[in-house]
């Protein structure tokens, strides 16, 4: 049983910041937990590495929140670049530090591809980041899809995230509870609001249909560097 | 045949560099022509997430700067090597910027199914192997299983094949220039 979390931090580690859909999830998330009494902050770690003053205030957030939400695309079947390297940054910081295990760590992970579970290394990485410094790991929640979300609100979706905020809803009442996050969660978060088949289908055209409006149509095909 | 090493080293003192002098060592006896970034070195800036490269500069990343050329080193190598520290199961992030750099450029937005999975199609006919040579104070198991994952996930979204091999910082010198070789083979040299 881990301890009801008090103050939250959530960092967004998209490079698209507030208008991405790693936002729109950890945000979600963040709510539930504050209509319960949580106290929480948010930053974007695209903002913080950009300066030693906000890195600090980055790294001094992380130290005093016992619940830290990690929210980020997959990327090239891992973490962004800028998400390993907070990770390092706070492994520096808080190493050897005292009670780390009073800090539970959360994982939100989305892709652009239908299928949640290629974000499985991601929320291993953070697994293993947690076990390592000696954070408690409450869990990870992983969908594909995200081109659904696109950074908007999830209260703005309608029933096509009905999954996703289902989820959400199930983690922020476990961690009140004391309790990681629960399989159901994790199951409910991997589920596509529509057909995998569809949502492809619907990427490609969407693609193309942009093409055609920058008249790029054939350009998209090049191969500048071709060997 | 050409080879790009990408050193992610975050330091000088890290053991990645004596595995990058070996195996540079290793493919100039071989007649390799080797290009050798050490990445800690360039400026790099991060990807931006900006679809600049299949939008704007069909192929070609948007920022310019040393991470720009990467695509093309990538695409006219034959060999490309991935040298870090395991950080988490995982690359540095030194080396991980570099990654998130090309990609994308190397490839189509439109989806393609591989093995009853969605990937990006491929805008080249060819790829270069990928071998990732990751760094360990000891044996993790945990690590090493899910660096290999990874590493053979990138060969699967890149369209090539890909293999990983780890050393520890204790290795004897004769021992990692084994694993080289061996992870070498592997690829199909």
């Amino acid at each position: 049983m881990m301890q009801k979390p008090i103050h939250a931090a959530l960092l967004v580690g998209s490079p698209r910041g507030p208008n991405s859909t790693s936002n729109s999830l950890g945000t979600y998330l963040l709510e539930k937990l504050e209509q319960q009494g949580v106290t929480s902050e948010k930053v974007y770690l695209s903002q913080c590495l950009g300066s030693e003053e906000k890195k600090d205030a980055m790294l001094r957030l992380v130290d005093e929140s016992d619940l830290i939400i990690f929210a980020f695309p997959l990327y090239v079947d891992s973490l962004h670049s800028q998400v390993i390297k907070t990770l390092e940054l706070i492994a520096e910081y808080e190493m050897g530090k005292l009670n780390l295990d009073k800090k539970k760590i959360v994982a939100i992970s989305n892709n652009g591809f239908p299928e949640a579970k290629q974000n499985e290394i991601a929320l291993a990485v953070c697994r293993i980041f947690a076990k390592q410094i000696g954070f408690t790991w409450a869990g990870g929640l992983a969908m594909g899809g995200g081109g659904m979300i696109s950074g908007r609100p999830l209260n703005e979706l309608g029933g096509r995230v009905r999954n996703q905020k289902k989820a959400l809803e199930i983690a922020a009442e476990s961690l009140m509870n004391g309790e990681a996050i629960p399989t159901e969660a994790v199951s409910l978060m991997a589920k596509l609001g529509i057909p995998g088949f569809l949502y492809v289908w619907m990427g490609n055209r969407g693609w193309k249909q942009e093409a055609k409006q920058r008249a790029i149509t054939k350009e998209m095909y090049n191969k500048p560097f071709k060997a | 045949m050409k080879a790009l090493v990408l050193n992610g080293s975050k330091t000088e003192k890290e053991e990645v560099n004596s595995v990058s002098d070996y195996l540079v060592d290793f493919l100039r006896t071989n007649n390799y022509e080797v290009d050798v970034m050490i990445l800690r070195d360039e400026k790099i800036a991060s990807c931006l997430g900006c679809f600049g490269c299949w939008l704007n500069t069909p192929g070609q990343c948007v920022i310019k700067d040393a991470g720009s050329d990467l695509p093309r080193k990538v695409i006219q190598s034959d060999y490309v090597f991935l040298l870090t520290s395991v950080t988490f199961g995982m690359y540095s992030s030194e080396l991980k910027k570099a990654l998130d750099r090309f990609p994308c450029p190397v490839l189509l937005p439109f989806f393609k199914r591989i093995n009853g999975e969605i990937h990006h199609a491929p805008r080249y006919d060819k790829y270069p192997s990928l071998v990732a040579i990751g760094v360990l104070p000891n044996p993790d198991e945990e690590s090493e299983q899910t660096f290999a994952t990874l590493v053979g996930r990138n060969g699967i979204n890149l369209h090539t094949n890909a293999i990983s091999s780890i050393v520890y910082s204790n290795d004897k010198p004769d021992l990692i220039k084994e694993k080289i070789v061996a992870a070498f083979s592997k690829v199909g040299v």
